[in-house]
Protein backbone atom coordinates (compact mmCIF):
# COMPACT_ATOMS: atom_id res chain seq x y z
CA UNK A 1 0.00 0.00 0.00
CA UNK A 2 2.74 2.47 1.02
CA UNK A 3 4.64 1.60 -2.16
CA UNK A 4 1.64 2.27 -4.35
CA UNK A 5 0.92 5.61 -2.64
CA UNK A 6 4.58 6.62 -3.02
CA UNK A 7 4.76 5.69 -6.69
CA UNK A 8 1.40 7.16 -7.66
CA UNK A 9 2.23 10.43 -5.88
CA UNK A 10 5.66 10.50 -7.48
CA UNK A 11 4.08 9.95 -10.89
CA UNK A 12 1.74 12.86 -10.22
CA UNK A 13 4.51 15.17 -8.97
CA UNK A 14 6.83 14.29 -11.83
CA UNK A 15 4.15 14.66 -14.49
CA UNK A 16 4.97 17.07 -17.32
CA UNK A 17 2.20 19.51 -16.32
CA UNK A 18 3.85 19.96 -12.92
CA UNK A 19 7.47 19.80 -14.08
CA UNK A 20 7.33 22.19 -17.00
CA UNK A 21 7.65 25.28 -14.81
CA UNK A 22 10.69 23.83 -13.05
CA UNK A 23 12.36 22.92 -16.31
CA UNK A 24 11.91 26.56 -17.32
CA UNK A 25 13.26 27.73 -13.93
CA UNK A 26 16.35 25.50 -14.16
CA UNK A 27 17.00 26.73 -17.69
CA UNK A 28 16.60 30.32 -16.50
CA UNK A 29 19.15 29.76 -13.72
CA UNK A 30 21.50 28.15 -16.22
CA UNK A 31 21.03 31.02 -18.67
CA UNK A 32 21.58 33.62 -15.98
CA UNK A 33 24.65 31.77 -14.80
CA UNK A 34 26.05 31.64 -18.30
CA UNK A 35 25.47 35.34 -18.80
CA UNK A 36 26.91 36.26 -15.45
CA UNK A 37 29.99 34.10 -15.94
CA UNK A 38 30.60 35.70 -19.32
CA UNK A 39 30.68 39.09 -17.59
CA UNK A 40 32.76 37.94 -14.59
CA UNK A 41 35.52 35.84 -16.08
CA UNK A 42 38.00 37.02 -13.41
CA UNK A 43 36.09 34.99 -10.81
CA UNK A 44 37.09 31.68 -12.34
CA UNK A 45 34.74 28.77 -12.97
CA UNK A 46 34.96 27.24 -9.48
CA UNK A 47 34.06 30.49 -7.78
CA UNK A 48 31.42 31.22 -10.40
CA UNK A 49 29.80 27.82 -9.83
CA UNK A 50 29.96 28.27 -6.08
CA UNK A 51 28.40 31.73 -6.19
CA UNK A 52 25.67 30.65 -8.57
CA UNK A 53 24.74 27.66 -6.41
CA UNK A 54 24.68 29.79 -3.26
CA UNK A 55 22.84 32.67 -4.87
CA UNK A 56 20.30 30.74 -6.90
CA UNK A 57 20.70 26.98 -6.69
CA UNK A 58 19.93 26.47 -3.01
CA UNK A 59 17.26 29.21 -3.10
CA UNK A 60 15.50 27.49 -5.97
CA UNK A 61 15.67 24.24 -4.01
CA UNK A 62 13.82 25.92 -1.13
CA UNK A 63 11.19 27.24 -3.54
CA UNK A 64 10.71 23.79 -5.09
CA UNK A 65 10.43 22.32 -1.60
CA UNK A 66 7.78 24.88 -0.63
CA UNK A 67 5.69 23.99 -3.68
CA UNK A 68 5.87 20.20 -3.37
CA UNK A 69 5.79 19.89 0.42
CA UNK A 70 2.62 21.96 0.61
CA UNK A 71 1.08 19.82 -2.15
CA UNK A 72 1.37 16.68 0.00
CA UNK A 73 -1.70 17.38 2.14
CA UNK A 74 -2.54 21.10 2.02
CA UNK A 75 -2.93 20.90 -1.75
CA UNK A 76 -5.39 18.01 -1.40
CA UNK A 77 -7.31 19.93 1.26
CA UNK A 78 -7.55 23.01 -0.96
CA UNK A 79 -8.73 20.92 -3.91
CA UNK A 80 -11.11 19.09 -1.53
CA UNK A 81 -9.90 15.76 -2.93
CA UNK A 82 -8.55 14.89 0.55
CA UNK A 83 -11.91 13.26 1.27
CA UNK A 84 -11.10 10.41 -1.14
CA UNK A 85 -7.83 9.72 0.66
CA UNK A 86 -9.18 9.95 4.20
CA UNK A 87 -12.06 7.53 3.67
CA UNK A 88 -9.90 4.69 2.32
CA UNK A 89 -8.51 1.95 4.57
CA UNK A 90 -5.05 3.48 4.84
CA UNK A 91 -3.52 4.41 8.21
CA UNK A 92 -3.07 8.17 8.08
CA UNK A 93 0.64 8.15 9.03
CA UNK A 94 1.35 5.72 6.17
CA UNK A 95 -0.53 7.97 3.76
CA UNK A 96 1.32 11.06 4.92
CA UNK A 97 4.83 9.60 5.03
CA UNK A 98 4.44 7.88 1.64
CA UNK A 99 3.31 11.09 -0.01
CA UNK A 100 5.98 13.11 1.81
CA UNK A 101 8.71 10.77 0.58
CA UNK A 102 7.42 11.20 -2.96
CA UNK A 103 7.58 14.99 -2.53
CA UNK A 104 11.11 14.80 -1.12
CA UNK A 105 12.18 12.59 -4.04
CA UNK A 106 10.73 15.11 -6.49
CA UNK A 107 12.48 18.02 -4.76
CA UNK A 108 15.75 16.08 -4.80
CA UNK A 109 15.39 15.14 -8.48
CA UNK A 110 14.81 18.76 -9.49
CA UNK A 111 17.68 19.86 -7.22
CA UNK A 112 20.10 17.31 -8.68
CA UNK A 113 19.15 18.28 -12.24
CA UNK A 114 19.78 21.90 -11.27
CA UNK A 115 23.23 21.09 -9.88
CA UNK A 116 24.18 19.16 -13.01
CA UNK A 117 22.90 21.87 -15.37
CA UNK A 118 24.72 24.63 -13.46
CA UNK A 119 27.92 22.55 -13.44
CA UNK A 120 27.60 21.96 -17.20
CA UNK A 121 27.17 25.68 -17.80
CA UNK A 122 30.23 26.46 -15.67
CA UNK A 123 32.60 23.64 -16.38
CA UNK A 124 31.25 21.96 -19.47
CA UNK A 125 31.27 18.13 -19.53
CA UNK A 126 34.38 18.10 -17.30
CA UNK A 127 32.16 19.28 -14.44
CA UNK A 128 30.91 15.72 -14.01
CA UNK A 129 34.41 14.75 -12.89
CA UNK A 130 34.52 17.34 -10.12
CA UNK A 131 34.12 16.20 -6.54
CA UNK A 132 32.56 19.56 -5.65
CA UNK A 133 29.65 18.90 -7.99
CA UNK A 134 28.94 15.40 -6.72
CA UNK A 135 29.20 16.66 -3.17
CA UNK A 136 26.53 19.23 -4.06
CA UNK A 137 24.33 16.44 -5.37
CA UNK A 138 24.46 14.90 -1.89
CA UNK A 139 23.92 18.26 -0.20
CA UNK A 140 20.89 18.94 -2.39
CA UNK A 141 19.43 15.54 -1.47
CA UNK A 142 19.89 16.31 2.22
CA UNK A 143 18.49 19.81 1.71
CA UNK A 144 15.46 18.31 -0.07
CA UNK A 145 14.82 16.11 2.96
CA UNK A 146 15.20 18.94 5.47
CA UNK A 147 13.23 21.56 3.55
CA UNK A 148 10.64 19.02 2.44
CA UNK A 149 10.04 17.72 5.96
CA UNK A 150 10.03 21.15 7.56
CA UNK A 151 7.69 22.73 5.01
CA UNK A 152 5.37 19.76 5.28
CA UNK A 153 5.13 20.34 9.01
CA UNK A 154 4.40 24.04 8.43
CA UNK A 155 1.65 23.04 6.00
CA UNK A 156 0.14 20.79 8.69
CA UNK A 157 -0.02 23.62 11.18
CA UNK A 158 -0.94 26.68 9.17
CA UNK A 159 -3.43 27.77 6.57
CA UNK A 160 -1.84 29.47 3.56
CA UNK A 161 1.29 27.48 4.38
CA UNK A 162 2.90 28.26 1.04
CA UNK A 163 3.26 31.93 1.99
CA UNK A 164 4.89 31.04 5.30
CA UNK A 165 7.24 28.63 3.52
CA UNK A 166 8.24 31.40 1.12
CA UNK A 167 8.82 33.74 4.06
CA UNK A 168 11.06 31.13 5.63
CA UNK A 169 12.92 30.40 2.38
CA UNK A 170 13.50 33.99 1.33
CA UNK A 171 13.38 35.76 4.69
CA UNK A 172 14.72 33.61 7.45
CA UNK A 173 17.10 31.67 5.24
CA UNK A 174 18.58 34.83 3.72
CA UNK A 175 18.96 36.93 6.84
CA UNK A 176 19.68 34.48 9.65
CA UNK A 177 22.98 33.18 8.17
CA UNK A 178 24.17 36.80 8.09
CA UNK A 179 23.20 37.58 11.66
CA UNK A 180 25.92 38.08 14.25
CA UNK A 181 26.94 35.35 16.66
CA UNK A 182 25.88 31.74 16.28
CA UNK A 183 22.44 32.44 14.88
CA UNK A 184 23.48 31.04 11.50
CA UNK A 185 23.23 27.63 13.13
CA UNK A 186 19.44 28.00 13.07
CA UNK A 187 19.36 28.16 9.29
CA UNK A 188 19.09 25.10 7.07
CA UNK A 189 20.91 27.01 4.36
CA UNK A 190 23.94 27.45 6.64
CA UNK A 191 24.16 23.71 7.18
CA UNK A 192 23.89 23.05 3.47
CA UNK A 193 26.65 25.61 2.76
CA UNK A 194 28.80 24.05 5.47
CA UNK A 195 28.58 20.70 3.70
CA UNK A 196 29.67 21.95 0.30
CA UNK A 197 33.25 21.98 -0.93
CA UNK A 198 32.84 25.40 -2.47
CA UNK A 199 35.86 27.70 -2.54
CA UNK A 200 35.60 30.79 -0.37
CA UNK A 201 36.60 34.18 -1.68
CA UNK A 202 38.88 36.39 0.34
CA UNK A 203 37.02 39.41 -0.92
CA UNK A 204 33.37 39.66 -1.79
CA UNK A 205 32.48 39.33 -5.44
CA UNK A 206 32.34 42.55 -7.40
CA UNK A 207 28.85 43.95 -7.40
CA UNK A 208 27.69 41.62 -4.70
CA UNK A 209 29.14 43.26 -1.63
CA UNK A 210 27.06 43.18 1.49
CA UNK A 211 25.33 39.89 0.77
CA UNK A 212 28.11 38.10 2.59
CA UNK A 213 28.04 34.48 3.53
CA UNK A 214 24.74 33.72 1.94
CA UNK A 215 26.36 33.73 -1.47
CA UNK A 216 30.02 33.20 -0.99
CA UNK A 217 31.87 32.16 2.11
CA UNK A 218 29.60 29.76 3.96
CA UNK A 219 29.56 29.07 7.68
CA UNK A 220 32.40 26.61 7.38
CA UNK A 221 32.76 26.53 11.16
CA UNK A 222 29.99 23.93 11.42
CA UNK A 223 31.47 20.43 11.40
CA UNK A 224 30.25 18.22 8.55
CA UNK A 225 28.83 15.58 10.87
CA UNK A 226 26.83 18.14 12.79
CA UNK A 227 25.32 19.60 9.64
CA UNK A 228 24.36 16.18 8.31
CA UNK A 229 22.85 15.30 11.67
CA UNK A 230 20.92 18.57 11.86
CA UNK A 231 19.48 18.23 8.35
CA UNK A 232 18.48 14.61 8.92
CA UNK A 233 17.05 15.41 12.33
CA UNK A 234 14.97 18.30 10.99
CA UNK A 235 13.56 15.95 8.36
CA UNK A 236 12.81 13.08 10.72
CA UNK A 237 11.38 15.19 13.54
CA UNK A 238 9.24 17.18 11.09
CA UNK A 239 7.91 14.00 9.47
CA UNK A 240 7.18 12.45 12.85
CA UNK A 241 5.37 15.51 14.17
CA UNK A 242 3.47 15.89 10.89
CA UNK A 243 2.31 12.26 11.09
CA UNK A 244 1.14 12.76 14.68
CA UNK A 245 -0.68 15.95 13.76
CA UNK A 246 -2.25 14.40 10.66
CA UNK A 247 -3.51 11.42 12.66
CA UNK A 248 -5.42 13.71 15.03
CA UNK A 249 -6.66 16.42 12.70
CA UNK A 250 -9.94 16.88 10.90
CA UNK A 251 -9.88 18.01 7.30
CA UNK A 252 -13.19 19.44 6.23
CA UNK A 253 -13.71 22.24 3.75
CA UNK A 254 -14.90 25.04 6.03
CA UNK A 255 -17.47 26.43 3.62
CA UNK A 256 -19.07 22.99 3.32
CA UNK A 257 -19.52 22.48 7.05
CA UNK A 258 -23.20 22.27 7.86
CA UNK B 1 -24.63 -1.40 11.97
CA UNK B 2 -24.50 2.31 12.83
CA UNK B 3 -25.12 3.65 16.34
CA UNK B 4 -25.27 7.30 17.29
CA UNK B 5 -25.54 7.98 21.00
CA UNK B 6 -26.36 11.58 21.97
CA UNK B 7 -24.06 12.91 19.30
CA UNK B 8 -23.47 16.64 19.05
CA UNK B 9 -21.03 18.58 16.95
CA UNK B 10 -20.14 22.24 17.24
CA UNK B 11 -18.27 24.34 14.70
CA UNK B 12 -17.10 27.17 16.92
CA UNK B 13 -20.32 28.81 18.11
CA UNK B 14 -22.43 27.13 15.45
CA UNK B 15 -24.04 23.79 16.19
CA UNK B 16 -23.92 21.34 13.31
CA UNK B 17 -25.64 18.42 14.99
CA UNK B 18 -27.53 18.56 18.27
CA UNK B 19 -27.91 15.55 20.56
CA UNK B 20 -28.78 12.99 17.91
CA UNK B 21 -29.31 9.36 18.88
CA UNK B 22 -30.16 6.78 16.27
CA UNK B 23 -29.67 3.20 15.15
CA UNK B 24 -29.36 2.54 11.44
CA UNK B 25 -29.51 -1.02 10.17
CA UNK B 26 -29.49 -2.78 6.78
CA UNK B 27 -31.63 -1.42 3.96
CA UNK B 28 -32.03 2.08 2.62
CA UNK B 29 -32.34 4.98 5.03
CA UNK B 30 -32.95 8.48 3.77
CA UNK B 31 -31.44 11.41 5.59
CA UNK B 32 -33.71 14.32 4.83
CA UNK B 33 -33.20 17.93 5.66
CA UNK B 34 -32.88 21.36 4.16
CA UNK B 35 -29.49 22.82 3.35
CA UNK B 36 -27.72 23.43 6.64
CA UNK B 37 -29.81 20.88 8.54
CA UNK B 38 -26.78 18.81 9.52
CA UNK B 39 -26.96 15.97 6.98
CA UNK B 40 -23.42 16.38 5.73
CA UNK B 41 -22.10 16.83 9.26
CA UNK B 42 -23.76 13.57 10.28
CA UNK B 43 -22.38 11.78 7.22
CA UNK B 44 -18.89 13.13 7.84
CA UNK B 45 -18.99 11.85 11.39
CA UNK B 46 -20.19 8.43 10.28
CA UNK B 47 -17.44 8.33 7.64
CA UNK B 48 -14.82 9.18 10.26
CA UNK B 49 -13.76 12.50 8.79
CA UNK B 50 -14.73 14.47 11.86
CA UNK B 51 -15.33 13.56 15.51
CA UNK B 52 -18.40 14.33 17.56
CA UNK B 53 -17.89 17.10 20.12
CA UNK B 54 -19.95 15.06 22.58
CA UNK B 55 -21.57 11.65 22.35
CA UNK B 56 -20.42 8.50 20.67
CA UNK B 57 -20.61 6.97 17.21
CA UNK B 58 -19.99 3.31 16.49
CA UNK B 59 -19.82 1.70 13.07
CA UNK B 60 -19.89 -2.10 13.22
CA UNK B 61 -18.77 -1.78 16.85
CA UNK B 62 -15.84 0.58 16.25
CA UNK B 63 -15.31 4.32 16.43
CA UNK B 64 -14.93 5.55 12.86
CA UNK B 65 -12.57 8.53 13.13
CA UNK B 66 -9.42 7.78 11.09
CA UNK B 67 -10.10 4.06 11.53
CA UNK B 68 -8.99 1.92 8.53
CA UNK B 69 -10.96 -1.09 9.89
CA UNK B 70 -14.17 0.89 9.50
CA UNK B 71 -13.19 2.23 6.07
CA UNK B 72 -12.80 -1.33 4.77
CA UNK B 73 -16.55 -1.77 5.33
CA UNK B 74 -17.64 1.67 4.29
CA UNK B 75 -18.18 3.27 0.88
CA UNK B 76 -18.66 6.99 0.59
CA UNK B 77 -19.99 9.06 -2.29
CA UNK B 78 -19.29 12.64 -1.22
CA UNK B 79 -21.34 15.66 -2.15
CA UNK B 80 -18.31 17.54 -3.42
CA UNK B 81 -17.73 17.68 -7.15
CA UNK B 82 -13.94 17.67 -6.98
CA UNK B 83 -11.76 15.04 -8.66
CA UNK B 84 -8.28 14.56 -9.96
CA UNK B 85 -9.38 16.20 -13.16
CA UNK B 86 -6.38 15.04 -15.20
CA UNK B 87 -7.32 11.38 -14.68
CA UNK B 88 -9.80 9.46 -16.79
CA UNK B 89 -12.82 8.02 -15.02
CA UNK B 90 -11.31 4.55 -15.27
CA UNK B 91 -7.97 5.69 -13.85
CA UNK B 92 -9.73 7.41 -10.96
CA UNK B 93 -11.80 4.39 -10.00
CA UNK B 94 -8.77 2.07 -10.35
CA UNK B 95 -6.73 4.47 -8.21
CA UNK B 96 -9.40 4.30 -5.52
CA UNK B 97 -9.30 0.52 -5.83
CA UNK B 98 -5.54 0.47 -5.28
CA UNK B 99 -5.97 2.78 -2.28
CA UNK B 100 -8.50 0.30 -0.94
CA UNK B 101 -5.75 -2.29 -0.88
CA UNK B 102 -6.42 -4.25 -4.07
CA UNK B 103 -3.65 -5.36 -6.38
CA UNK B 104 -3.42 -3.86 -9.87
CA UNK B 105 -5.30 -6.64 -11.67
CA UNK B 106 -8.07 -6.90 -9.08
CA UNK B 107 -8.53 -3.12 -8.97
CA UNK B 108 -8.78 -3.12 -12.75
CA UNK B 109 -11.28 -5.94 -12.83
CA UNK B 110 -13.47 -4.45 -10.08
CA UNK B 111 -13.34 -1.00 -11.69
CA UNK B 112 -14.55 -2.40 -14.99
CA UNK B 113 -17.45 -4.14 -13.24
CA UNK B 114 -18.45 -1.02 -11.28
CA UNK B 115 -18.19 1.21 -14.33
CA UNK B 116 -20.54 -1.13 -16.16
CA UNK B 117 -23.00 -1.08 -13.26
CA UNK B 118 -23.12 2.72 -13.19
CA UNK B 119 -23.35 2.93 -16.97
CA UNK B 120 -19.96 4.50 -17.57
CA UNK B 121 -18.07 1.62 -19.18
CA UNK B 122 -18.22 3.15 -22.64
CA UNK B 123 -17.30 6.70 -21.57
CA UNK B 124 -14.77 6.18 -18.80
CA UNK B 125 -11.61 6.61 -20.88
CA UNK B 126 -12.03 10.38 -21.29
CA UNK B 127 -10.53 12.87 -18.84
CA UNK B 128 -12.80 13.66 -15.90
CA UNK B 129 -12.34 17.38 -16.63
CA UNK B 130 -14.67 16.93 -19.60
CA UNK B 131 -17.41 15.04 -17.74
CA UNK B 132 -20.93 16.30 -17.18
CA UNK B 133 -22.34 16.50 -13.66
CA UNK B 134 -24.22 13.25 -14.17
CA UNK B 135 -21.10 11.42 -15.35
CA UNK B 136 -19.22 12.68 -12.31
CA UNK B 137 -21.96 11.42 -10.02
CA UNK B 138 -21.74 7.98 -11.61
CA UNK B 139 -17.96 7.87 -11.17
CA UNK B 140 -18.33 8.83 -7.51
CA UNK B 141 -20.89 6.08 -7.07
CA UNK B 142 -18.58 3.55 -8.75
CA UNK B 143 -15.68 4.34 -6.41
CA UNK B 144 -18.00 4.08 -3.39
CA UNK B 145 -19.14 0.56 -4.33
CA UNK B 146 -15.79 -0.69 -5.59
CA UNK B 147 -14.66 -2.55 -2.48
CA UNK B 148 -18.07 -4.14 -1.83
CA UNK B 149 -18.59 -2.37 1.51
CA UNK B 150 -21.31 -3.29 4.01
CA UNK B 151 -22.25 0.36 4.51
CA UNK B 152 -22.62 2.89 1.69
CA UNK B 153 -23.19 6.59 2.33
CA UNK B 154 -24.42 8.69 -0.56
CA UNK B 155 -24.44 12.43 0.02
CA UNK B 156 -26.93 14.09 -2.35
CA UNK B 157 -26.23 11.45 -5.02
CA UNK B 158 -29.09 12.38 -7.33
CA UNK B 159 -27.85 15.92 -7.92
CA UNK B 160 -27.20 16.43 -11.59
CA UNK B 161 -28.56 13.09 -12.75
CA UNK B 162 -31.03 13.14 -15.63
CA UNK B 163 -34.31 11.14 -15.31
CA UNK B 164 -32.79 8.08 -17.00
CA UNK B 165 -29.74 8.33 -14.77
CA UNK B 166 -31.93 8.63 -11.69
CA UNK B 167 -33.90 5.58 -12.65
CA UNK B 168 -30.72 3.57 -13.26
CA UNK B 169 -29.21 4.85 -10.04
CA UNK B 170 -32.29 3.88 -8.04
CA UNK B 171 -32.17 0.39 -9.52
CA UNK B 172 -28.51 0.04 -8.52
CA UNK B 173 -29.22 1.24 -4.98
CA UNK B 174 -32.26 -1.00 -4.63
CA UNK B 175 -30.14 -3.95 -5.79
CA UNK B 176 -27.51 -3.18 -3.16
CA UNK B 177 -30.16 -2.94 -0.45
CA UNK B 178 -31.56 -6.31 -1.52
CA UNK B 179 -28.10 -7.76 -0.87
CA UNK B 180 -28.30 -6.64 2.76
CA UNK B 181 -26.20 -3.50 2.50
CA UNK B 182 -26.83 -0.58 4.79
CA UNK B 183 -27.35 2.43 2.55
CA UNK B 184 -27.76 5.99 3.73
CA UNK B 185 -28.87 8.58 1.20
CA UNK B 186 -29.01 12.25 2.04
CA UNK B 187 -31.28 14.58 0.15
CA UNK B 188 -33.26 17.75 0.57
CA UNK B 189 -35.93 16.64 -1.88
CA UNK B 190 -38.63 14.50 -0.34
CA UNK B 191 -40.09 13.14 -3.57
CA UNK B 192 -36.62 12.09 -4.68
CA UNK B 193 -36.03 9.63 -1.87
CA UNK B 194 -39.67 8.67 -1.51
CA UNK B 195 -39.25 6.37 -4.50
CA UNK B 196 -36.30 4.65 -2.86
CA UNK B 197 -37.31 4.13 0.73
CA UNK B 198 -39.95 4.86 3.31
CA UNK B 199 -37.43 4.72 6.14
CA UNK B 200 -36.39 8.28 6.83
CA UNK B 201 -34.53 10.49 9.29
CA UNK B 202 -35.68 14.09 9.27
CA UNK B 203 -33.05 16.59 10.34
CA UNK B 204 -33.83 20.21 11.02
CA UNK B 205 -31.30 22.77 12.28
CA UNK B 206 -29.07 20.03 13.61
CA UNK B 207 -31.78 18.15 15.47
CA UNK B 208 -33.31 14.83 14.57
CA UNK B 209 -36.91 15.92 14.12
CA UNK B 210 -38.54 12.64 13.20
CA UNK B 211 -37.53 9.11 12.35
CA UNK B 212 -39.40 6.16 11.01
CA UNK B 213 -41.74 5.41 8.17
CA UNK B 214 -42.45 8.10 5.62
CA UNK B 215 -46.13 7.13 5.52
CA UNK B 216 -46.45 7.92 9.22
CA UNK B 217 -44.91 11.31 8.65
CA UNK B 218 -47.11 11.87 5.62
CA UNK B 219 -50.18 11.08 7.74
CA UNK B 220 -48.93 13.50 10.35
CA UNK B 221 -48.68 16.12 7.66
CA UNK B 222 -52.14 15.29 6.34
CA UNK B 223 -53.68 16.14 9.69
CA UNK B 224 -52.74 19.72 8.96
CA UNK B 225 -54.38 21.90 6.29
CA UNK B 226 -52.68 21.66 2.93
CA UNK B 227 -52.45 24.70 0.65
CA UNK B 228 -53.25 24.24 -3.03
CA UNK B 229 -53.32 26.81 -5.82
CA UNK B 230 -55.39 26.29 -8.98
CA UNK B 231 -54.77 28.46 -12.02
CA UNK B 232 -57.80 28.71 -14.24
CA UNK B 233 -59.48 31.11 -16.72
CA UNK B 234 -62.83 30.49 -14.97
CA UNK B 235 -62.05 30.98 -11.27
CA UNK B 236 -65.59 31.58 -10.03
CA UNK B 237 -66.91 28.39 -11.62
CA UNK B 238 -63.99 26.39 -10.30
CA UNK B 239 -64.41 27.91 -6.83
CA UNK B 240 -68.10 27.03 -6.64
CA UNK B 241 -67.40 23.44 -7.63
CA UNK B 242 -64.53 23.12 -5.17
CA UNK B 243 -66.82 24.14 -2.34
CA UNK B 244 -68.85 21.00 -3.00
CA UNK B 245 -65.88 18.90 -1.79
CA UNK B 246 -65.68 17.94 1.87
CA UNK B 247 -61.88 18.34 1.92
CA UNK B 248 -61.95 22.09 1.32
CA UNK B 249 -61.59 24.09 4.51
CA UNK B 250 -61.23 27.57 3.02
CA UNK B 251 -61.10 29.20 -0.37
CA UNK B 252 -59.75 32.48 -1.68
CA UNK B 253 -60.08 34.02 -5.12
CA UNK B 254 -56.81 35.56 -6.12
CA UNK B 255 -56.57 38.85 -8.05
CA UNK B 256 -54.60 37.01 -10.74
CA UNK B 257 -57.53 34.74 -11.37
CA UNK B 258 -56.15 31.82 -9.37
CA UNK B 259 -58.01 29.94 -6.66
CA UNK B 260 -56.18 29.35 -3.38
CA UNK B 261 -57.50 26.52 -1.24
CA UNK B 262 -56.82 25.06 2.15
CA UNK B 263 -57.72 21.39 2.21
CA UNK B 264 -57.52 18.48 4.61
CA UNK B 265 -56.58 14.93 3.57
CA UNK B 266 -54.80 16.01 0.41
CA UNK B 267 -54.45 12.40 -0.74
CA UNK B 268 -58.22 12.13 -1.31
CA UNK B 269 -58.56 15.68 -2.57
CA UNK B 270 -56.50 15.24 -5.74
CA UNK B 271 -58.60 12.34 -7.16
CA UNK B 272 -61.75 14.30 -6.35
CA UNK B 273 -60.48 17.31 -8.31
CA UNK B 274 -59.66 15.04 -11.24
CA UNK B 275 -63.24 13.76 -11.24
CA UNK B 276 -64.67 17.29 -11.12
CA UNK B 277 -62.52 18.35 -14.06
CA UNK B 278 -63.72 15.42 -16.15
CA UNK B 279 -67.38 15.70 -15.15
CA UNK B 280 -67.68 19.47 -15.65
CA UNK B 281 -65.08 19.96 -18.35
CA UNK B 282 -63.21 22.50 -16.24
CA UNK B 283 -60.33 24.45 -17.78
CA UNK B 284 -57.39 24.26 -15.41
CA UNK B 285 -54.01 25.60 -16.47
CA UNK B 286 -52.11 24.70 -13.35
CA UNK B 287 -52.42 22.97 -10.01
CA UNK B 288 -49.64 23.30 -7.48
CA UNK B 289 -49.11 22.96 -3.80
CA UNK B 290 -46.52 25.13 -2.10
CA UNK B 291 -46.68 22.57 0.70
CA UNK B 292 -45.26 19.73 -1.37
CA UNK B 293 -41.72 20.42 -0.32
CA UNK B 294 -39.55 19.56 2.60
CA UNK B 295 -39.66 23.03 4.07
CA UNK B 296 -43.39 22.79 4.64
CA UNK B 297 -42.94 19.36 6.20
CA UNK B 298 -40.60 20.90 8.72
CA UNK B 299 -42.96 23.78 9.30
CA UNK B 300 -45.75 21.36 10.09
CA UNK B 301 -43.59 19.25 12.35
CA UNK B 302 -42.12 22.12 14.34
CA UNK B 303 -45.49 23.85 14.42
CA UNK B 304 -44.15 26.98 12.77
Amino acid sequence: MAGYIYLSTLREFLSPRRLIIWIVAVMAVAGLGYGWLSLSRQLGTDMGYSTLMGLMGFRLLALVAAVFATAVIAGEVEQKTIVYLLTRPIPRPVLLVSRALAAITTIAVIGVVLVLVVSLVNFGPSGLAKGMVWRDVGVVALGAMAYGGFFLFISMLLNRAFLFCLLFAFGWEVFVPNMPGDLYFASLHSHMRALTLHPTSAAPSPGLTGIGPSIGAGPTAIPTGVSIAVLLLVCLVSLGLSALWFQQSEYVPREDAE
Amino acid sequence: MIELDHVSRWFGLVIGLNDVSAHIGPGITALLGQNGAGKTTMIRMITGQIRPTTGRIEILGEEPFANPNVFRQLGYCPEIDQFYEWMTGREFVEHMGRLSGFGASEAKERSQRMLQIVGMADRCDKKIAGYSKGMRQRIKLAQAMLHDPKIILLDEPLNGLDPVGRHEFMQVVAGLADRGKCIIISSHILSEVEQLTHNIFLLHRGRLLATGNLTTIRNLIDKHPHRIRIETPEPQRVASLMLTLDNVLSLDLDRDGAVDLEVKNADTFYPAVANLVLEHDLKIHGLASPDNNLESVFQYLVGA
